[in-house]
Formats: C-alpha cells, structure tokens, sequence
C-alpha cells in the first residue's frame, strides 16, 4: 500500500522560559545558563497508509497537536524526519485569521485563502459554503456581530470545502451544536475513499470509534499504543480508570 | 526534513494579495474620514513643518519654497517608516497564523509593504496639487519615481524583516522602532534639503542610505531632473547588501517562530 505519511525517529523538544526581554537574556546569556527543555515527542515512528483513518487519542500535554502541528508544517522536528505524500489541509483551529470587522462573505475569502484555496476555488464552492454554513441572512454582516456558533458554522463551512488528500483536524469537531457536527462528520466521511487519508486528534471517542479504523495512543510525548481503533480506545479508557 | 520551500512563495500570492487587501481595508474600515487620512496625515505633518522651519525659523532651500519640498519628502518619507513599523509587528501581530497554519512568514512582511501603496497613491495626488498651487510643472523625469520607490520598498523590506524576526524573540524592538524611525527621519533630508546640511557634514548625510533615495524621489519631482548617479548607486548597493542579510537572517530564525511567538 502506498504511504500518506511516514514518519521517522522523530523528537521534538521546546525550551521552557524563553526569555521575551532582552533584559532576561542577557544575564542568560553571560552566565551561560541553559534554559529547561521540555521533550513534547520522544522517538516517534509512524506510518498512516493511503485511505487510512488515524485517531490521535491520549491525556493532555501528551503531544498530540504538537504532532499535527509538525505533520502540517506549522512547526519543524528537532530531529528525525517525516515525509507527507499528496495535498495536506490543516485544522488545527477554525477561524484562523477571521477579521471581526469583515463581513461573512469578506470573511469566506479572507479565510479561505488562508487554508490555502485559491480565489478561482472559493468563487466555485461560494454557493455550497454558505449553503452548507446556514447563515445567508448574516452574509453581509460583520462577524463581530455573530454569535460564537455562527462564526464556526462559518469556519467550518469553509474549511470543509477544501480538497485534500490528507486532513489533519484538531480537536474542532467538538464545536458547534451536534446537528451541525454530524452534517460536518457526513462530509468529511463522504470526501473520505481509498485514496484519502485523516488524521484525527480528539477526545470525543464516539467520534474517534465512528470515524477512524486505526488509533495511536500518546503519552508523555511516546506512542503507548498503537492499532485497531476500538481495541486502542479500550485500551486507553481501562488505562485511565485504572 | 520537510520545510515549506522559499521558492514556493508564488504559490501562495493568493494569501498574499488577501492579507493586502485585509490590511488596507482593516485600517480605514474603522475611520470615519477613511482613506482622506492617507492624505491628512501628511498635510498636518507638513503644514506643522512649513509653520516652523518655512516661516519661523527659515531654512534655506534654493529655489524650491519649503512646503512642496517638506510635503514630498514627508509622503516618501512616510512610505518607508510605515512600511519598517507595520512590517515589524507583522509576525507578532498574526501570531494566530503563525501558529495555526503553514506558510512562508515572510508573506507577512510583504503584505505590510504593499498595504502602504494606496496611501502613497492617494498622497501623490496631493503632491501634484500642491505643485501645480507652485507653478512646478512636471517633466518626464518623474518617472525615476517608479524605479527608485521600488528600491525604497526593497529598503523597507530588509529593515522590516530584520526587526519583525528580532522582535519575535525579544518584545523590546517594538519599542525602539518608533525612536528608531525618529531618529533615521531627522538624519535624512526629509524636513530640509541635502544642500542644506553644512559642508562638512554633507559626507555623513550621504552615507546613509536614504539620503540617496529620498533626494532622488524629490529631484525627480519637484526639480525635473535624474538622481544623481552615485548616491544612487551607492544607496542601491546597501539596499541590496541589507536585504540578502535579513532575508538569510529571517529564514534562519522563522524555524523558531511558531514555538517561541
């Protein structure tokens, strides 16, 4: 099978303190102190395959959105390395780049191109986003007058619109009201086949057993467990009460 | 390791020209007068200037009056200190897309820049006003304009990336910047002519760089007439010489950005 994602020996480390003020670096760097340093991936080996559906579980501060974040480009490994094979978009958050005094449809544009859509895209799929996002009364309304749910619905309906062959999400699916989650579920299962590949990080694990074949189970920065995505989910809920 | 590419910039001119467009249309969403400031702003600085050193204390200035001279200087002037101070909160002002999504930062810096033209554009129409008020008419030569903002851009753009990936790291850029620019605006033939300087000190003026683009920008308005070749030239040979260094310099600190910002 061909490989969406590979990644290996992979380690990440963040520095904890960084100094802000030149005031607080200087005495660091007299004195030659070293700043603490956190491991947040220690020796990770991944492969997702082509048409697979990972779910990214574990406790938080394991590592998982630092994981995604380095699978989209966001942030670079400390060393290993990984490669991705096929167009990636990226969920880590929605509404990235949202300006509050731009209207809805400013703001489709705006964020659209942001996820990386051109704006030949955009005016294609203009129609199905405000269609699939509910609020064509508030188009021409700031989105600093919508309520929090209708800016994500707005979000949403944008991001879900990208073409991909690898989606990365972010724990947002767990926003919005479940109506609309489940709308958004469908499409994302529709525009899933065997040639896409998802990478999911959640702790909805009704999401995580419904939408995902395989699961990783990170703790402390390390793959604790790694399989069938129910057997994994199992694994981790005796884990926790135990 | 995978990094986005540098030469992949093209892919991502759609971000860019939106981030423009954002950037223009945020700063006069709000205002009530809107895009009239891209011309106030300017007028108010050089009436305040004119009043003090064009009718108080008066500074010579050959055969050009004070007003048209201080006003084209302030607009050009003003291009370039906007574009530096816009451009080095760029990356620190988004910090939401710097840690969201993945792209070459610099597309920030760029973004800052080119959201000054339209009000460059609008203050220009000012400037021919004020010429035609003075009975300065225009020769072919004010299209060294062109050639020479465009090195003013590059300028800006090297200084405004240098400082936009210092300040991610250390805060306290943001506030030098301002004092910064004060000091490079009195330093550079800006409020008076570069004749004016005494002798003995014309040599120093020319070495900063912007003494070359600045008399270059107002000659080629008010007075006619090409830059003069070596001050150009020499102005040109920094712009490019800071330019490569930030960008090296960006490039090797914005693998920091997203985990330190």
């Amino acid at each position: 099978m061909e490989k969406a994602v590979v990644i290996n020996n992979l380690w990440k480390k963040y520095k904890i303190g960084q100094p802000k003020k030149l005031g607080d670096a200087l005495p660091l760097f007299l004195f030659r102190q070293k700043l603490k340093e956190f491991w947040a991936l220690k020796n990770i080996n991944l492969s997702v395959e082509k048409g697979e559906r990972l779910g990214i579980i574990g406790p938080n501060g394991s590592g998982k959105s630092t994981l995604l974040k380095i699978i989209s480009g966001v942030t670079s490994p400390s060393s290993g390395n990984f490669t991705t094979n096929g167009k990636v978009a990226a969920l880590l958050e929605v509404g990235t780049g949202f300006h509050p005094d731009f209207t809805g449809r400013e703001n489709i544009y705006l964020y659209g191109t942001i996820l990386g859509m051109n704006l030949n895209e955009i005016k294609q799929r203009f129609d199905e986003i405000v269609r699939f996002s509910g609020i064509r009364k508030f188009l021409d309304t700031p989105v600093k007058y919508y309520s929090s749910g209708m800016y994500i619905r707005l979000a949403f309906s944008v991001a879900i619109h990208l073409e991909w062959d690898i989606l990365l999400v972010d724990e947002v699916l767990a926003v919005g009201d479940i109506e609309f989650q489940k709308k958004c579920l469908l499409k994302i299962e529709k525009s899933l086949g065997s040639e896409k590949s998802l990478i999911l990080v959640s702790h909805n694990f009704d999401i995580v057993r419904k939408l995902c074949n395989e699961v990783l189970f990170l703790e402390n920065g390390q793959i604790k467990k790694n399989g069938k995505a129910n057997s994994v989910v199992d694994y981790y809920l005796k884990h926790v009460q135990g | 390791m995978k990094m986005i590419k540098t030469s992949n910039i093209w892919r991502f001119r759609y971000l860019l020209l939106l981030l423009v467009w954002r950037d223009v249309k945020s700063r006069y969403k709000q205002a009530f007068f809107g895009f009239a400031w891209a011309m106030l702003t300017p007028t108010f600085q050089a009436l305040v200037f004119w009043l003090v050193f064009g009718i108080l204390f008066k500074i010579p200035t050959g055969k050009v009056p004070y007003l048209p001279l201080v006003f084209s200087g302030f607009i050009f002037w003003n291009f370039f200190s906007q574009s530096v101070s816009s451009a080095t909160l760029s990356i620190t002002g988004n910090s939401n897309l710097v840690t969201k999504i993945a792209f070459p930062k610099e597309i920030l810096i760029f973004s800052s820049i080119l959201g000054r033209i339209p009000d460059l554009i609008t203050s220009l129409a000012v400037l021919i006003a004020i010429l035609a008020f003075y009975h300065i008419s225009l020769s072919v030569h004010i299209l060294w304009v062109i050639p020479i903002l465009i090195i003013e851009m590059i300028m800006a753009l090297a200084i405004g990336m240098f400082l936009a990936a210092i300040n991610v790291y250390f805060r306290d850029i943001t506030a030098v910047v301002p004092i910064l620019l004060m000091a490079w605006l009195f330093l550079t033939p800006v409020i008076y002519p570069l004749e004016s300087i005494p002798t003995q000190y014309q040599l120093y003026a020319k070495l900063n760089p912007m003494t070359g683009i600045l008399e270059g920008l107002r000659s080629a308005v008010i007075t006619g007439t090409p830059p003069e070749r070596i001050s150009m030239l020499f102005s040109i040979s920094i712009t490019l010489i800071f330019v490569i260094f930030s960008y090296l310099l960006f490039k090797k600190l914005e693998k920091g950005f997203s985990d330190v910002i």
